[in-house]
């Protein structure tokens, strides 16, 4: 039986969504808003979330984000009013799988989500062949065991360290903002000191780079963030 | 800083500069024109007599020695046809070698008489060049503060309306998305008797919804160009409210949590759709940011007819009680809404307030929460 995040503020669409979803057969955890998204989400295992993006609290990018850093395979479907090409496309780029805008065709969506969960199901056999390995120059980083290699040979990541890593690479190439990587990397209700993240930037600097003081790979941007630069595509 | 604002500060520079350059040469130029009066008035004086320079020149001939025995007779010559001019001999032993002929102090003064007159001519004009320069600068800078204010006023009215556009996008399509999902749902579903009175009664409420919308979305058009027109009749507002409260609250169920304190017959001259209209507005806003009872109260004196709803909710800071009543005003940010609206609750209300000759206030209530008290003249 499926388990489905149904993410979604409107009262009458959440009932008509979740009432239509069970009835196909899967079993459904209806939230209102994007803090409470988050919460389950960690609580247990989902096999699909059905996303909207205008909540209370936190928006509906944001939830898609947070969700990513911990799981890079669960489809998500964003469901929206908001249908101008240039929303549409943000909500692919932070990593939905498919864009529905409001009003929709009933029967599209359960076409879509049925789909969606296949290919889930297709990628199921094969993920536990590869595993989630991503390298750089003479360091490899694996996503799922937290562990790595670098330039003092393998290491045990703790699992911040692990995600931050993990978002500067998912966005490699671009500026993080260290107010964004808190936002998503650590709990949006403990706001700790920006001076963490940069504590934290110093550690990940000292396992990888072979001179942490200039850095190739780990970049800062001065005021804004740090950026993870990506050797290869460089060169190439 | 976007582009016309820049183009407006480089204006705004290039004409106050060029006005004081402008200003400068006016008054440098004032001065030279007054040395030129002086020059000029000099060379009329009284008498209309020729200056001494151009007498010594023109007159020379005539006082030459051989026209004269001696210096006595050529006094006398000088004080019988140049009367205001004064002979003064250099050369004692040849006085005829060397003279000088000049303007007798009395001309002097006169002279000086002339100069003063147009210094304090001159600078009477500074004065005036001052004040009148003052004035327009005053003027100018008053005109462009008031063209900037205005500029930033319709930079912010486009926020608001882009924030309004967001938030109109989603309150249309958000319960006709909710109607649609419901009807498709009875007609591919089986469902028993009770899931689908449910389903209909929450599409017929998305229905009235939309409608409420729609309503406000013309009525905000209509006052704002000026094309609504109330109709005034003499109105018992008790019996009004009690009315409209009873009509708002019973497919609502908010029977037990509005809080009636009516006075008996009070009269005042007004639209009903309009107080409709406001009572239903500000009832909406308090059920919205709320989940107390609310109270609606209705009092007159022989000055005023007091309508006051008031709740105990979250409350609105002072900051935002300035612009609460402004076109598209809501408080915080779009992307992350609590709360459904679209902005245009309150400016209606104050719109429509105004044409009853009265005034709407908004009040901190307490404990806690807000109080909005309208105050109708009689």
């Amino acid at each position: 039986m499926n388990n489905i995040l149904l993410v979604e503020d409107e009262e009458n669409l959440q009932h008509a969504l979740k009432l239509n979803l069970e009835l196909e057969n899967y079993h459904v955890i209806a939230v209102g808003d994007g803090k409470k998204a988050i919460d389950a989400f960690r609580e247990r295992k989902f096999d699909l979330v059905v996303l909207d993006i205008m909540l209370p609290e936190m928006d509906g990018y944001m939830v898609c984000e947070n969700i990513r850093l911990h799981d890079h395979n669960i489809p998500i479907l964003f469901l929206s009013a908001k249908s101008t090409p240039a929303e549409r496309i943000e909500g692919l780029k932070k990593g939905g799988d498919d864009y529905m805008t409001k009003p929709f065709d009933l029967e599209e969506l359960l076409l879509r989500i049925k789909k969606l969960l296949e290919k889930r199901d297709k990628i199921r056999l094969t993920e536990k062949a590869l595993p989630n390995i991503f390298s750089f120059g003479n360091n490899w980083i694996n996503f799922d065991s937290h562990q790595a290699k670098g330039i003092d040979g393998l290491i045990d990541l703790t699992k911040k360290e692990t995600l931050l890593l993990k978002l500067l690479i998912e966005n490699k190439n671009t500026v993080v903002s260290r107010e964004h990587i808190l936002k998503v990397v650590w709990d949006y209700n403990v706001i700790p000191n920006t001076r963490t993240v940069d504590n934290f930037m110093l550690s990940l600097r000292k396992y990888f780079e072979t001179d942490p003081k200039n850095p190739i790979f780990l970049h800062s941007s001065r005021g804004i963030g740090y950026k993870f630069v990506d050797q290869v595509a460089v060169v190439a | 800083m976007n582009k016309p604002r820049i183009i407006f500060i480089f204006l705004s520079i290039y004409i106050v500069a060029a006005f004081s350059w402008w200003g400068f040469e006016h008054f440098r130029n004032s001065k030279i024109i007054n040395s030129l009066e002086i020059e000029n008035s000099n060379l009329r004086t009284e008498a209309d007599e020729i200056l001494c320079y151009k007498a010594s020149t023109d007159i020379g001939e005539e006082i030459k020695q051989d026209n004269f025995l001696d210096t006595v007779q050529l006094n006398n010559y000088f004080k019988k046809y140049y009367s205001t001019l004064d002979l003064v001999y250099i050369d004692t032993i040849n006085p005829f070698n060397g003279y000088l002929i000049r303007p007798k102090e009395e001309a002097y003064i006169i002279l000086q008489k002339n100069s003063d007159a147009s210094n304090s001519k001159l600078s009477k004009k500074k004065w005036m060049y001052a004040t009148e320069g003052l004035v327009m600068i005053i003027l100018l800078f008053w005109g462009i503060l008031w063209v900037y204010r205005t500029f930033e006023k319709s930079i912010k009215l486009n926020q608001h309306q882009n924030n309004f556009l967001l938030s109109v996008t989603h309150e249309l399509k958000t319960p006709i998305a909710s109607i649609k999902l419901y009807l498709e749902t009875l007609l591919k579903r089986d469902l028993d008797k009770d899931q689908q009175r449910t389903i209909l009664k929450n599409s017929i409420n998305d229905t009235n919804r939309l409608r409420v919308l729609v309503d406000n979305l013309l009525l905000s058009a209509q006052l704002e160009t000026n094309h609504y027109e109330p109709l005034m009749t003499q109105i018992n507002l008790s019996e009004l409210l009690h009315k409209i409260v009873d009509k708002y609250a019973e497919p609502r169920n908010l029977q037990d949590r509005i809080i009636k304190n009516i006075e008996h017959e009070v009269y005042i001259s007004g639209d009903e759709f309009a107080i409709e209209t406001i009572v239903i507005n500000l009832l909406t806003n308090a059920e919205k940011y709320s989940d107390q009872n609310i109270t609606i109260l209705l009092k007159s004196d022989n000055k005023h007819v007091i309508l006051s709803i008031s709740d105990l909710g979250i409350g609105i800071a002072d900051s935002d009680k300035q612009r609460l009543f402004d076109k598209f005003y809501r408080v915080g940010e779009e992307q992350t809404r609590k709360s459904k609206g679209t902005g245009l609750g309150l400016f209606i209300v104050q719109k429509l307030v105004e044409f009853h000759d009265a005034t709407i206030e908004v009040k901190n209530n307490h404990p806690k929460g807000t109080n909005f008290e309208v105050s109708f003249n009689v």
